[in-house]
């Protein structure tokens, strides 16, 4: 990607957009300027990758963090339903009242 | 522990269903309560902990690190935990209040990981519709389980003082019973004394 032959066969760095539905080349140029930006251009490609792999893990452990939460909220819901049942309230369509 | 949390987790809600049911298994949820009041004590102060930590090290991603590059930054974000909690708890020191508090407090730095993720998606410069669906969700989810986190906290709390005043009225109204008959017996005494004399 970016280094491109051309006719007299030296080679040359074109940096790739797109525009709408077209894809332009832009001149950056050849020789050491070439090489330079290859190397640029591969060190940015790597670091997206490693960012989207942290991405992905950070999304796969956040996953078993919120099962964890989520027991544990269950957990906190029922003692609180406990507590309010030893305190004489009952639940009543989802709503809790006073036992008479 | 995780076995019998599990195995706690499990009887409580039957019993609780129970008591919902019939007013009288009360006294076996009450007693189940007591047996298991330690247990409880050290499982929900372990869980909060390791589930706390667990986000802050996923929230600087620190489960990736070799280093120790990170770990202020973590105890920097450990602190604001404990402010939050400290915020919501209060002087309150009964067991589900505290309870309560610390899962609104891990509610809390929960969202503050949604915010962070959806921020960082949103720095990159070309990111796939399922992972900005996803980090959008992240954080409804996040906000949604902070401020039910905080509803059952605020009913409880407010729960608490009606069954307190319930109690003074009732109290109070037991006082005021027992003075009328004490004054009537004092009235019938007076009535009978000077009756004899």
């Amino acid at each position: 990607m970016g280094i491109e032959s051309r006719h007299d066969g030296k080679l040359y760095y074109y940096r790739k957009r797109r525009e709408g539905d077209r894809v332009v080349s832009e001149y950056v140029g050849g020789g050491v300027v070439a090489d330079l930006e290859q190397k640029r251009a591969e060190i940015a490609l790597a670091r997206r990758e490693a960012e989207r792999e942290q991405l992905k893990a950070a999304k796969m452990s956040m996953a078993e963090i919120d099962k964890a939460l989520n027991e544990f909220s269950h957990t906190i819901d029922t003692l609180m339903a406990a507590e309010l049942l030893l305190n004489g309230y009952h639940q009543h369509k989802r709503q809790w009242r006073r036992r008479r | 522990m995780e076995s019998s949390l599990e195995e706690f987790s499990t009887r409580l809600t039957s019993l609780t269903m129970e008591a919902n049911r019939d007013f009288i298994k009360c006294k076996d949820l009450g007693a189940f309560l007591d047996e298991n009041a330690e247990l409880l004590e050290q499982t929900h102060q372990t869980l909060t902990y390791g589930i706390a930590r667990s986000i802050i090290n996923n929230m600087l991603g620190l489960q990736l690190r070799e280093d120790l590059k990170g770990y202020g930054s973590a105890e920097v974000m450990h602190r604001e935990y404990k402010n939050v909690l400290a915020g919501l708890l209060g002087d309150d020191s009964k067991p589900v209040i505290k309870l309560l508090a610390e899962r609104a407090a891990v509610c809390w730095l929960r969202l503050q990981a949604a915010e962070r993720y959806y921020n960082r998606i949103h720095e990159q410069t070309s990111i796939p519709i399922q992972t900005l669906e996803w980090a959008n969700k992240q954080l409804t989810m996040g906000q949604n389980r902070f401020v039910q986190a905080c509803d059952a906290l605020a009913r409880m709390r407010l729960l608490r003082e009606a069954t307190r005043i319930v109690e003074a009225r009732a109290d109070l109204a037991e006082a005021k019973a027992e003075e009328a008959g004490m004054n009537k017996s004092k009235a019938a005494m007076r009535l009978l004394k000077s009756a004899t004399g």
